[in-house]
């Protein structure tokens, strides 16, 4: 969380979400496992869960916070972010949303969602180091909170 | 004569930007398709068979109903590989 927006780091195991969660020490951390992703007027919010992770102690807050962007995380030897076409972008979503695609029924439903969020929220793969500086790069995208609609 | 082909009943796809985005829950990956590859997932219908299919691409790329059918064939062997038709 920064300046009233949520930045949401995702990927599989080993990615690197452990390691972002502690390279924002003073940020509050919704969660460096599951978070949660609702509706918010016309655009998506990030609240907790009460699941804890390695690091943050548990859901510690109802509170909602728009969605500055999402950051499929990949360790590299440089910081820079790397544009995703539409397709990937929702296909790297969908990979990362735990057990609701093991069921037929609800993949359709999940798509129409995941798709709009991906229209309505920058989604990007995000290449770091092992250091805080990837927030140069990150904290510019998708605006700021005071332009937030 | 050959059967029509299906897709998976539990695929669930969308397009974008001429691309289609296919997912069939509980396999754990998404397949991309290029605009070729959409178009014939777009004809596969439950009605056409390969060959019919083949003839739609042949007419709407100009190519020869023998090459189109040999293409067609093998992109449909592949997504039998993926578990994408039924």
């Amino acid at each position: 969380m920064r300046n009233g927006r949520a930045y949401v780091f995702f990927g599989p195991s080993g990615s690197g979400k452990t390691t972002t969660t502690l390279m924002s020490a003073g940020d509050l951390v919704l969660s460096d496992d599951l978070l949660m992703i609702v509706r918010d007027g016309a655009g998506f919010a990030a609240t907790s869960v009460p699941f804890r992770g390695l690091v943050t102690p548990g859901a510690t807050t109802n509170s909602r916070y728009p969605l500055a962007g999402l950051f499929r995380l990949v360790q590299d030897d440089r910081d820079f972010l790397e544009d995703l076409g539409r397709p990937q972008a929702v296909g790297q979503i969908v990979q990362s949303l735990p057990f609701v695609t093991d069921r037929a029924e609800s993949a359709p439903r999940i798509l129409d969602v995941v798709s709009e969020m991906a229209f309505a929220t920058p989604v990007k793969k995000l290449h770091f180091r092992k250091d805080p500086g990837f927030w140069r790069i990150v904290e510019n995208v998708g605006g700021s909170a005071a332009e937030a609609p | 004569m050959e059967a029509p082909l299906r897709k998976h009943p539990d695929a669930a796809s969308r397009n974008y930007d001429g691309e289609a985005f296919i997912v069939v829950p509980g396999k754990g990956e998404y397949n991309i398709l290029n605009p070729i590859g959409t178009r014939v997932w777009d004809l596969i219908d439950g009605q056409r068979t390969v060959v019919e299919i083949a003839r739609v691409i042949s007419d709407e790329y100009a190519v020869a109903q023998e090459v189109a059918e040999a293409d067609v064939r093998s992109f449909v062997d592949d997504l039998k590989k993926h578990q994408m038709l039924a």
